[in-house]
Parts: C-alpha cells; structure tokens; sequence
C-alpha cells in the first residue's frame, strides 16, 4: 500500500505528523492564532475566569450559527467539560434532552407518508415521531443487553442482523401490506431507525469493550454536538479514549474548539462570497441545471459546465468543512479531544488521501463496518485482491447503502423498483469512487514528498481534484436522471456531442 | 521470544511512522491509530504483518483497532496467539 494513505496525524492536525517539505518549516501566517500554543493563554484558560472566557467566547462566536440553541449547547458542553466525574450522565441527559425536544433533525416520514395515504389532518406528525424514538431508544436498549448478554450466533454479527432487520422494515413499508395509520407509523419507524442506524451500530459493536450501564450508550445517539446519521465522534468507547484527563488537556483542546469554529465561520464567509461570486454575478449553472439543459437538448458551453462542476466541488467541500467544524468544535468545548471531520482536503496528493481528508468519520464508519470486517475475512491469501475488495466494500457497498438509507425518502415518494432504479447514476459514482481509491492504494507512490514541487505536489493535487471534479457529474442526488444522461454530460464535457 | 517480537514489532512501527512522514519517536504504551498519528486504512499494514510474522487470525477473534493500537496492545496479541506471558 503506498505510504501517502498513512498520513492521518497530519490530515487532522493533531499529532505531530505533518508534511516536512519546505513549506511546512517556513514560518506562516496565520489569520486565527495558534492559541493553543501559547503557554500563558493555556494556563489562564485553565483558571475559573480563564473558562468562563473560553466559554464566553464560544458562545459567541456560535451564537450566530446555533441561534437559540447555543445557550443549551454551551451549557452542556461546559457542564461535560468541567464536571469530568459526571460527563457521561452530562452528554447522556444533554442529549436526550435535546431529542425529545425536537427530534427533527432528521426528515419525518410521519408527515410525508400521512400526507400520501391522505390522513395529514388525523395524525400528529411530531407526537409520533417522538413516540418511535422512545420506542426506539427502549429497544435499543434492548438490543445492546442482548448483543451484551449472548455472545453466539446470530448476536455475534450485530450490524448484519441491524441490517437484515433495516431491510424487513423497509420491504414492509414499500409493500403497502398496511394502510392508513398502520403505514403511516411503519414509514415512521423506518426512518427512525435508519436515522439512528450507524449510532446503534457503533453502540453494539462497542458493548463488548465498554462495561458501563448500556443507558450511557444512548448519550451519543445524536449527541447534543450535532452529527449527521454519521455519529461525529463514533461511541462511547472511542469518545472515552479521546477525552481530556486533566485541566491542562482540557484547556487546550477547548482552545482548539475555539480555534475550530472560528475557522468555521471565515469558511462560512468565504462560502458565501463564493457562492455569490459563482451563482449571481458569473451565472454559473449547478451539475443539476447543467443535466438538465443537456437532457433538454440545449446544453450549456462545454467550459461553462467545467466552471459548473468544479463550483459544485469547492461548494461541497467547504459545506462540509464548514459543518464538520462546527460540531468538532463543540465536541472539544465538552472535552472531547475529536480529531476533525475535514482537514485540508484540497491539498491531497492521491484519491485516497483526499477520501480520508474530506469526510473523516464518514470514511471512518464505512472502514469500521465494511473495510475491516471484508479485509479480514476475504482473499486472505491473495494480498492485492483482498484490499481491492475490502475497499470496494467499503466506497462503494458501504456508501450506496448508507446513502440509500438517508435517502429512503425517496422509497416512499417513487415506489422502492423506481427508488433502486433510480440510484443507478450514485451506484455508478460510487463504484467509480472504490475503483479509484483502490487504485490510488495498490499504486506504489513511495518517494512522492521528495519529487519536487512540481511533480511532487502540483501535478499530484491536480490529479486528484480533476478526479473529483468530473466525478461530480455523477454525485447527483436528483433520483430521476439515468446513468445515460449523466454520461451525455460527461462526454459534452470533452466536446462529444451524442 | 518476547524481547524478540517487540523488537520486531517496534521497527514495523518505525518503518510505518517513518512511510507516513510522522514522527518517529514513541513509547510501547503510545497510541497509534486512536490518536490520529496514523491512519485507520494503514492499520491494513498492521493486519497483514501480525497475520504474517505471528500467525494472528483476526477472522477467527475478531478485529478492532485497539488491539493493535499500541505495541503493548500488539504484544498482548501476540502473547495470546503464542500462550506466553505479556511482558509489561
């Protein structure tokens, strides 16, 4: 494998791993200080006043992205942070607290599949989908006893039996076997579940190494930082290795957080100006208007799609930066010592480093429950084939199916024949992104740091986002587009007409 | 034996740290994947040296990256593949 994948100290910036060309011993500028650093700030931070101005501070640099939200979500993270003998009861009533409160921040298929059997007025979206997520939470509980208690088969391969038990619901639900309130309330269950899907996996999966009251595993379902159906910051088991022993480790991953969301906020400006730059004053069309025009046989230039897809990578990239940040960062004020979700992802020198840059616990979940689990068990005696495939599995199995589950809304507006069909251009992006990764793995690239700036670092970076980019043609969400129309795009983009 | 398969397992650690550019200094308790130093898809690396040099079969116990977090968590594998104490 080559030695560019190994990089994930530097792709965090946590450990002491970094780049040693040049560059990285040339003195920088930086626009937010390196707080951290300093050793008078770090002993000031941990005094009483010191926290009360890191925490001050936080609140009101969050404030303008949490809105109301932000005096809870200090409170509790403050509360995690300096309470360290309560933090697991802390995170765990913070985010419960937060749930029941509004449980919204995944998309009710309550309301979507009552609106479709036409009940809308009889049912009350909200109560019932706080209803499923109690009912839900119970048997999760019941689930890690169970994994926790028998260690034989079938409870020996928790995520597969999740799986199986994801996939009867779903078939359920699409099979319209019931109808009105009994629909209404399976939709709803399936999207709960598939909402909290890889929070339970990682739960289960850490029952045999975690010993605490299985309750506590629900504090990171969701935790009050933020995740997406991603958990940002995996289990319990993981949180606990990266937690802040003592007031100095504390002080300065809570300055770290500082420095996080501070970043996040110049990202969020310079997203902004970017998206006004691109989208108001150059016109430039998103993948999505570009498709169109092309289906409608009035296409765009060819360079004006170009402009397209690469405004669509630099849009993708900083969102998830941006919202990345702004939960790692939280994670760190409640002394969490959380690497970060994106870390320079732009300055990858393979496809594989730039996987493992962009969305770092995302990657980190398809590892964990596809990689690892195919790497030790399949080909073992064939070395190159056995990474292809345990990669595979993971980009493009893993991803497919996690992106399925967070688009199952589309199973109950299309039917679940139109919903696969309609996931070919995706299946095509992800079976294109595994093959790249995997190639990018099984290259030797061993010198590469020493290559020079030139081919060492320019041309490298350029390849890889020139990957991206074009890649994007096919990193369409619109469910209604087939594979063949994406490719007319691609093919107009080199200046191939069909 | 020991002595022996913790030397072998520190170089492997050297020349992993040494491949991703980090730092190369460590103690045997240090944490490598869980801290960020390297990266979780370089623990394939790992898999394949344990499986190799001291015939660990992580399809039959299982595999989690804390197992081979440290070279005191890789010796402990290693002792129980070969029955032997786990030196401190």
């Amino acid at each position: 494998m080559s030695s560019d994948l190994r990089n994930v100290a530097s792709a965090n910036g946590v450990g002491p791993a970094r780049s040693v060309g040049w560059w990285s011993r040339a003195p920088r500028w930086r626009l937010i200080p390196p707080l951290d650093t300093y050793p008078g700030v770090v002993s000031f931070a941990e005094t009483t006043r010191g926290r009360i101005a890191v925490v001050v501070a936080f609140g009101l640099l969050l404030a303008p992205v949490q809105g109301k939200l932000t005096i809870a979500t200090i409170a509790a993270a403050a509360a995690s942070a300096y309470a360290p003998k309560y933090r697991r009861w802390a995170v765990t009533a913070a985010t419960l607290i937060f749930l029941m409160h509004d449980p919204s921040w995944y998309p009710s298929l309550t309301a979507l599949a009552a609106a479709k059997e036409g009940i809308a007025d009889r049912i009350d979206a909200p109560t019932l989908q706080r209803a499923l997520l109690a009912l839900f939470l119970l048997l999760a509980l019941a689930a890690i006893h169970v994994v926790r208690s028998y260690r034989r088969a079938p409870f020996n391969r928790p995520i597969v039996c999740l799986l199986l038990l994801y996939g009867a619901s779903l078939l359920i639900a699409a099979s319209h076997a019931f109808r009105a309130v009994s629909q209404v309330v399976i939709w709803g269950w399936v999207g709960t579940l598939g909402a909290y899907f890889w929070f339970l996996c990682y739960a289960l999966l850490d029952v045999s190494k975690d010993r605490a009251p299985a309750s506590m595993q629900l504090g990171v379902f969701h935790p009050f930082w933020g995740s997406s159906t991603t958990p940002i910051g995996k289990g319990w088991v993981y949180l606990r290795k990266v937690e802040a022993l003592n007031a100095h480790e504390l002080a300065i991953t809570q300055l770290k957080g500082l420095k996080l969301l501070a970043w996040s906020l110049v990202l969020r400006a310079a997203y902004y100006a970017f998206d006004y730059a691109s989208r108001q004053t150059l016109t430039i069309p998103t993948v999505d208007e570009a498709v169109v025009a092309q289906i409608a046989g009035a296409p765009f230039s060819w360079y004006v799609c170009w402009g397209s897809l690469a405004c669509s990578f630099l849009r993708d990239v900083l969102l998830a930066a941006i919202g990345g940040h702004t939960i790692v960062a939280c994670a760190r004020l409640a002394g969490f010592r959380l690497l970060r979700h994106t870390y320079r992802p732009l300055e990858s020198r393979t496809i594989a480093e730039f996987w493992n840059r962009y969305l770092f616990y995302f990657k980190e979940l398809l590892v964990e429950f596809f990689f690892y689990p195919t790497f030790i068990r399949c080909f073992r005696r064939h070395q190159r084939l056995r990474l292809f495939f345990a990669t595979f599995m993971a980009a493009c199995v893993g991803n497919i199916i996690w992106h399925f589950m967070r688009d199952v809304s589309a199973v109950l507006e299309l039917g679940l024949a139109q919903a696969v069909i309609g996931f070919q251009t995706f299946a095509f992006y992800a079976a294109a992104l595994a093959v790249g990764i995997s190639m990018s793995q099984l290259r030797p690239r061993r010198g590469i740091a020493d290559a020079g700036w030139l081919r060492g670092k320019v041309l490298p970076v350029a390849r890889v986002l020139l990957f991206f980019c074009i890649l994007e043609v096919f990193d369409d969400e619109n469910r209604t587009y087939s594979l063949p129309q994406h490719f007319a795009l691609l093919l107009h983009l080199f200046g191939v007409t069909l | 034996m020991t002595s022996d398969a913790r030397e072998r397992i520190r170089s492997f650690v050297r020349e992993q740290l040494a491949l991703a550019n980090a730092d190369k200094k460590f103690n045997d308790s240090d944490s490598l994947f869980v801290s960020g130093r390297l990266d979780s898809v370089s623990t394939v690396q790992f898999v394949v040296f344990l499986e190799t040099e001291f015939g660990i079969d992580f399809a039959a116990q299982g595999f989690d990256v804390t197992q081979i977090d440290s070279v005191n968590a890789m010796m402990s594998l290693v002792a129980q593949q070969t029955g032997s104490t786990a030196p401190t």
